[in-house]
């Protein structure tokens, strides 16, 4: 194979792959506004007129709701008992902390579907009825990983000869940590947020076991919407989705960089 | 002149002590942070997946553990048939995973920041969009009317449409673009690490680029393969949504069994045993991948 051979076959493949990965989300983004009655590509027309219809349906505006609901809440209990869990995994040297680092990891490994059908015995067996605090409850297992990962990433860049210098000039443990260190993780902390956020939001496997008939989010809504018929309303639902996916992305970018991000 | 020195020794030992006393102290209170995450995952996460397995061992009409259902599961020649295909089906989307990822990571250990950032963003955008919206905007591609049979329909390679959808090799092709971030993310940390110099050496030493491609790159970024490919098998081997969406019904893989068993027939002894084995032949995959990657990091010569 001669040089100018190789190359072309490298970035013929390697551009097929670029062009492979972006295809979906540039499809469903410009489906969504379509002026046609159904979804066609390329589309009939140019037109808001499906978005707007979002505004009208009913289900959509109370599972939408919902959603933010339950990854907002979500979210914060991550952060709360992620990033108390990041400190001591690296500060401190204890017997089986490499152990523990891979036991709060593994809720990440677990696929979703076993863990839906794990926690719908589990809340079936003490008795309590599916409702938004217990789906919560389930979302933050399978998202605290996320804070923890990204938290722990910064707190283990952060020069610990800073902390001391803060203590020694007189700073209290709890001043310390709260114009020191924390303004020092924010970067990690907010995109472990994000991550941990539009995994709750978008998940549609642990919530399928766990929501139950009258508790619907937004990705059981579209689900069911797509599964009756190709409404354009559900494109429309799918490019908010996306944009919000981008917005995550570029947080992600602003306060970390994306290099480091794949790194975690 | 003794008694000084012993003092002073003393004292130096004493505050040395309440130091690490202090150090100590300080460790535990830290240590305890620790805490309230991990109470929370072994109630809400560890509980529950002994739950799993407590249903996977009773069965109705016998006392105490069984492993009837196992039994009952693993002789059965449609079960059988499921697990094969899952396990074909993963093996697939991995592979061609693989062959779209290598040359992407690739180029991007070569190329300037500009495209390494378009790289990364194409590659974290699909992997953080909602499942539910890259199995519907497949289910617009590969429809009838969708942009794949209009390509070939417009350029006159088929006249009439070729059916995509609802079949197993629309999944296929659904897969593999869903998996693709997750081989690519290790690959690239992988390549990252390879001193390109080694590559430019293997070619002013006369070999051609693709020969120091596949003879110096390729084997050092086995790790990354290996990685990778777990990833993404273990994650297609699970997956749920895009099977049942794209597939829409016209195959079953372990999955779809889990789901039907657990909320339309309500076995859940039945979805609890084939959660299990779903889990023990993933968990195959990665033992036995990371036993792989063990015998490349040490070189092939010292195995």
């Amino acid at each position: 194979m001669g040089h100018a051979v190789f190359w072309v076959a490298i970035w013929t493949l390697a551009l097929a792959g670029l062009l492979y990965l972006l295809l979906p989300t540039l499809i469903i983004v410009l489906a969504s506004f379509t002026a046609g009655e159904y979804i066609t590509f390329p589309p009939r027309g140019l037109s808001l007129r499906w978005f707007a219809r979002l505004m009208a349906l009913e289900e959509v505006r109370t599972s939408a709701w919902r959603s933010l609901i339950v990854a907002t809440a979500a979210t914060a209990v991550a952060v709360v008992l992620g990033v108390a869990a990041a400190f001591p995994l690296v500060r401190s040297r204890f017997a089986g902390r490499e152990a523990l680092n891979a036991f709060l990891m593994s809720p990440l490994i677990l696929p979703s579907l076993v863990y839906g059908l794990a926690g719908l015995m589990f809340v079936s067996a003490i008795g309590v009825p599916l409702s938004v605090p217990v789906l919560v409850l389930s979302h933050v297992a399978i998202i605290v990983p996320y804070v923890i990962r990204t938290t722990a990433a910064s707190l283990a860049l952060l020069d610990p000869h800073l902390e001391e210098a803060a203590r020694s000039l007189g700073a209290n443990a709890w001043k310390t940590f709260l114009r020191v260190i924390l303004p020092n993780l924010l970067p990690g902390i907010a995109t472990g947020a994000a991550f941990a956020f539009i995994s709750s939001f978008d998940n549609l496997t642990v919530s399928l076991f766990l929501a139950g008939p009258r508790v619907e989010t937004l990705p059981i809504r579209l689900f069911a919407m797509i599964n009756f018929d190709l409404d354009p309303a559900a494109a429309a639902i799918s490019a908010v989705l996306v944009l919000i996916t981008f917005a995550v992305v570029l947080l992600a970018h602003w306060a970390v960089g994306l290099t480091r991000v794949v790194r975690l | 002149m003794d008694r000084p020195v012993e003092s002073r020794d003393q004292s130096l030992s004493t505050s040395a002590a309440r130091a690490r006393q202090a150090v100590w102290s300080r460790q535990l209170r830290l240590w305890q942070l620790v805490l309230p995450a991990t109470l929370f995952l072994l109630v809400y996460f560890v509980v529950p997946l002994g739950m799993l397995f407590y249903f996977s061992v009773r069965a109705p009409g016998v006392q105490g553990m069984t492993l009837l259902n196992f039994q009952k599961l693993l002789t059965d020649s449609f079960f059988l048939e499921t697990l094969g295909l899952s396990v074909r089906l993963s093996l697939e989307v991995t592979a061609v995973a693989l062959v779209l990822g290598f040359p992407l990571a690739y180029l991007y250990t070569r190329l300037g920041p500009a495209w390494r950032l378009t790289i990364l963003f194409v590659t974290l955008l699909p992997l953080l969009t909602s499942a539910v919206v890259r199995s519907f905007a497949w289910i617009v591609i590969l429809g009838k009317q969708g942009l794949i049979n209009a390509a070939l329909i417009g350029a006159g390679v088929v006249d009439t449409p070729v059916k995509l959808l609802f079949t197993l090799d629309g999944v296929r092709i659904a897969l593999a673009q869903v998996q693709l971030p997750f081989m690519l993310l290790p690959l690239i940390n992988a390549m990252e690490r390879i001193d390109p110099s080694l590559e430019q050496a293997a070619v002013s030493l006369g070999a051609s680029q693709s020969r120091a491609f596949f003879k110096v790159t390729v084997p050092l970024s086995a790790p990354g393969v290996v990685a990778g490919a777990i990833l993404s098998f273990a994650l297609t081997i699970s997956a749920f949504i895009t099977p049942a969406m794209v597939g829409g019904g016209s195959f079953t893989v372990i999955p779809t069994l889990i789901y039907q068993s657990a909320i339309v027939t309500l076995d859940w002894s039945t979805a609890a045993t084939t959660a299990l084995i779903l889990l023990v032949v993933a968990l195959a995959v990665v033992w036995g991948g990371m036993s792989l990657a063990r015998r490349f990091r040490y070189g092939p010569e010292s195995a």
